[in-house]
């Protein structure tokens, strides 16, 4: 899962340092309504998959959104 | 500790009628074909309806009746695409002295996804017993239940692009006079 976390850390602009496995959508200061539908966009894009409206609702966390992706195969 | 929440849906409607009250048509809450176009590719909720309920919050929950709200921050977490069922909870984090301050969050009633995290800060204002009718041989009796409006709209403003509140002769008149208000 390199590719999720590089997508992690590009759309929420991460320290190199930063745990991106502990990134939560509750505590990372950088995660508003368009970092969130930018997540959503780098995941379809790089993954080549389509999420919907119930998939983006659970993209809440990187760990959550590895879950998610696993879920699906990737 | 203090704690309140109550449900909301809301609806694409709903968001045609913020847009009426407030007169905020951006594109990107009331424009389908604009909004596809976007990062968010359907209407999104206006971020300021969710400011309302926050306001909904205070006013009726957390303090409730006596409320005096002083300040609020929201961050906006995840966009709100409605239709959409919302839980809106807070938590009194305080009041020492004058002031208190209350924490609240908007999520999705379904998966709990977390949609707003807000911090709002009151204070409480008095509410004056109802006067007394003259000569009455019993003292009215003070009540604490919360109170309803009782104000009667009046005719409207002259001028037409104003929503009427009840303190809204004096505000012009103070507007009128000076030109540099201070709300």
């Amino acid at each position: 899962m390199d590719k999720l976390k590089d997508i992690f850390r590009a759309v929420f602009e991460l320290a190199p340092t930063t745990d991106v496995t502990r990134v939560r959508q509750i505590s990372e200061r950088n995660w508003d309504s368009l970092a969130h539908v930018s997540l959503v966009a780098a995941i379809e894009s790089e993954f080549g998959i389509t999420l919907d409206a119930a998939d983006q609702l659970r993209t809440t966390s990187y760990q959550a959104t590895q879950l998610l992706l696993e879920e699906k195969g990737l | 500790m203090t704690s309140a929440s109550f449900e909301v849906g809301v609806t694409a409607e709903d968001a045609i009628a913020f847009a009426t009250l407030s007169g905020d048509w951006n594109p990107l809450h009331t424009n389908a074909d604009h909004a596809v176009r976007t990062a968010y590719r359907r209407p999104v909720l206006h971020g300021a309806f969710s400011a309302g309920l926050i306001s909904r919050m205070a006013g009726m929950y957390l303090p409730g009746a006596d409320c005096l709200l002083h300040a609020m921050r929201l961050r906006f977490a995840a966009p709100i695409i409605p239709p959409a069922m919302l839980v809106v909870s807070g938590r009194q984090l305080s009041e020492s002295g004058s002031l208190g301050r209350v924490d609240v969050t908007i999520s999705d009633a379904a998966t709990g996804t977390r949609y707003v995290d807000a911090v709002y800060e009151f204070s409480r204002h008095e509410v004056a017993a109802p006067k007394a009718a003259a000569h009455t041989e019993n003292p009215p009796v003070r009540t604490t239940a919360a109170l309803a409006p009782t104000f009667s709209s009046p005719a409207p403003p002259e001028d037409s692009d104003v929503l009427y509140s009840p303190g809204w002769a004096a505000a012009r008149a103070v507007y009128r006079g000076h030109r540099s208000p201070v709300w």
